[in-house]
């Protein structure tokens, strides 16, 4: 056999053009499906993990995708908010803990996630570097946003502008840096963790009676001179809670009223949950949903599409395996001589057969190894490239 | 020693047919087969080397009666005992000059593939004058380097009986001559028995015998 493979090596790699023709058009017909399988699979595992870590989610009514999507995996932002006081009922109620998260504003593109320490505990997250935030104006962040933007604690990061022509809007907040979580493979990998006060202080519910700090933007080609003489579009305004400053920011307003954007509601027992979900089922403006319930509904739907998708692959490949067959009879016809030749030498029918079938396992073996290596490779950047 | 008795034989679909009373060629014998384009000279040389299967009489090589052997049988025979050098060479295009060479044992599983056999090869192709084409592919060699190729590679397995179908077509009269110089000087080294179908009637005074294929045609298509 050994001998039968060192021939069919020769021929495929001396056919080239053939052979990667033949390559090219099975990887393409091996890796459709596998790399849909690999997404649906890895999109279904994440999905589902995380669903089936939060126990109860709470938020505005409406689309309860949005909602989870939202409460979970920190995507779409939510139209509506809701009071701060719903998660402190919750945890008054003694039912269950209630958490809040407000996500309405990002940093570098990075979702800013307003919460209380008790999202920590609840994720068992404790930071890998530095500490948790420890005053007004500090951060912690997921694993790669600290790794992509090359922050450690100690370092700053500014929240994005909510709106550049709002002159009457806040400035964005250039937060401290306190810790660095440690990578989980989670949507918590990829966002900046805040204290609720410092989401509310971004959205411009706390200010303080300092003036707001400014520095010269190079890029927007303003004169480097000091103070007045600069162009006011060369400035970028922003806020900075510093240790001589913290006590100067101050709310206006009652806090329990400050929106935030859902609760993750963590109850004790059962009982506690089904009380919970109870309280809010015919609610005018709340809703509580259970996570994996609305998450298997979603992966329902993925996995729908998908069988459509296997079925257009696979008459796709159907028909690529028909224009292969006739590409191998051609060839095989062609070859006739050769193997008349090899005939009458003395060579057995059998190894003639066991030739070519070791050239297609040849072309079979590489278009599944390119097969796998670009569903691999799409697995592992597609959370990057489509945002999953 | 090669002897063909009662030989009948005819292709499907086809008056052609030929008879071959009596045969017979001494062990190391150098035969010549001669005669006009379609009078079965090349059938007559499968039939001898085993490749073809007679529908009467027999043909023995030496002391096996091929005509009587099973397929596998003969293709074991052939693979051991017999040298064929084909009228186009037969050569493989994805193959090097040494793999040609080599290609009775690559596609036999049954014969040594030690080194001894690739030192054979590399000797043989030595001894042709193409020691330093080895490793060349076969669409860059000239026709009677081909020609050489085919000649060792028939010789590799030191085979008693050495068929070469047409070796000087095409060739001019020095190639032609250079090409039989080999086949002679092979032949004489193992002691093989060599049958040339030849056009060249200015050679066949080398050969020990001249057979003339067409008094052998029964019936012609």
């Amino acid at each position: 056999m050994k001998r039968v493979g060192l021939l069919a090596w020769r021929y495929v790699c001396f056919h080239r053009v053939k052979t990667v023709i033949l390559v090219i058009s099975m990887t393409v017909i091996g890796a459709l499906p596998l790399t849909v399988h690999t997404l649906v699979r890895n999109l279904e595992a994440g999905l589902v993990s995380r669903a089936e870590a939060t126990p109860l989610v709470l938020g505005p009514r409406g689309s309860r995708f949005d909602l989870t999507l939202h409460a979970l995996y920190f995507k779409n932002r939510m139209p509506r908010t809701l009071p701060m006081r719903v998660a402190q009922e919750i945890t008054e109620s003694g039912l269950a803990l209630g958490i809040p998260l407000h996500c309405r504003f990002s940093a570098r593109d990075y979702p800013v996630i307003g919460t209380s320490a008790d999202y920590f505990a609840f994720r068992q997250l404790a930071p890998a570097a530095g500490t948790g935030f420890v005053r007004l104006g500090d951060c912690v962040l997921g694993h790669t946003v600290a790794k992509r933007l090359q922050l450690a604690p100690g370092d700053r990061l500014m929240s994005d502008p909510e709106n550049v022509f709002d002159i009457a809007g806040s400035y964005p907040v250039n937060m401290r840096v306190m810790g660095i979580l440690p990578r989980t493979g989670s949507p918590d990998d990829e966002a900046v963790f805040v204290d609720t006060e410092t989401a509310w202080l971004i959205e411009g519910h706390c200010h303080g009676h300092a003036d707001a700090m400014h520095t010269y933007d190079p890029e927007m080609g303003g004169r480097a001179t000091n103070g007045h003489e600069l162009a006011a579009e060369a400035l970028k305004h922003y806020m900075e809670v510093t240790d001589e400053n913290v006590g100067s920011f101050h709310f206006h307003g009652d806090r329990r009223g400050f929106p935030i954007t859902a609760v993750l509601a963590v109850p004790d027992s059962k009982k506690s949950e089904t009380l919970l979900r109870g309280r809010y089922q015919d609610h005018d403006t709340l809703q509580a949903l259970i996570p994996l319930h609305v998450v298997e509904e979603l992966v329902g739907v993925v996995f729908r599409v998908k069988r459509f998708l296997d079925a257009n692959v696979a008459l796709v490949g159907l028909a690529v395996g028909l224009l292969l067959a006739l590409v191998i009879l051609l060839s095989l016809r062609l070859r006739r001589r050769e193997m008349e030749i090899m005939f009458m030498m003395g060579c057995a029918r059998r190894t003639t057969h066991q030739l070519v079938v070791a050239e297609l396992g040849i072309v079979l073996a590489i278009s599944l190894a390119l097969a796998a290596a670009v569903a691999r490779a799409v697995a592992w950047l597609a959370p990057s490239l489509l945002g999953v | 020693m090669i002897k063909i008795e009662e030989l009948g034989f005819g292709y499907p679909d086809s008056a052609f047919r030929l008879r071959v009373p009596e045969l017979t060629i001494d062990a190391g014998g150098k035969v010549a087969v001669v005669g006009p384009s379609g009078c079965g000279k090349t059938t007559l040389l499968r039939l001898a080397a085993g490749i073809l299967t007679p529908g009467a009489g027999s043909v023995t090589l030496g002391d096996v009666t091929v005509s009587d052997q099973a397929d596998a049988a003969r293709r074991r025979f052939r693979i051991a005992n017999v040298g064929f050098v084909f009228q186009d060479f037969g050569l493989l295009e994805y193959l090097n000059v040494l793999e040609n060479i080599l290609l009775p044992v690559l596609i036999h599983p049954g014969l040594p593939f030690a080194a001894e056999v690739r030192e054979r090869a590399t000797t043989l192709a030595g001894q042709v004058g193409l020691g330093d084409l080895s490793d060349a592919r076969i669409d860059r060699l000239s026709h009677g380097e081909r020609q050489r190729v085919a000649i060792c590679r028939a010789m590799l397995n030191r085979p008693a009986y050495l068929f070469a179908d047409e070796p000087t077509g095409n060739l001019d009269q020095t190639s032609g001559e250079h090409i039989l110089d080999l086949l002679f000087g092979q032949a004489d080294e193992t002691g093989a028995t060599l049958v040339v179908v030849t056009h060249d009637e200015s050679v066949l005074d080398r050969f020990d015998a001249v057979v003339r294929c067409a008094d052998f045609v029964e019936a012609h298509t």
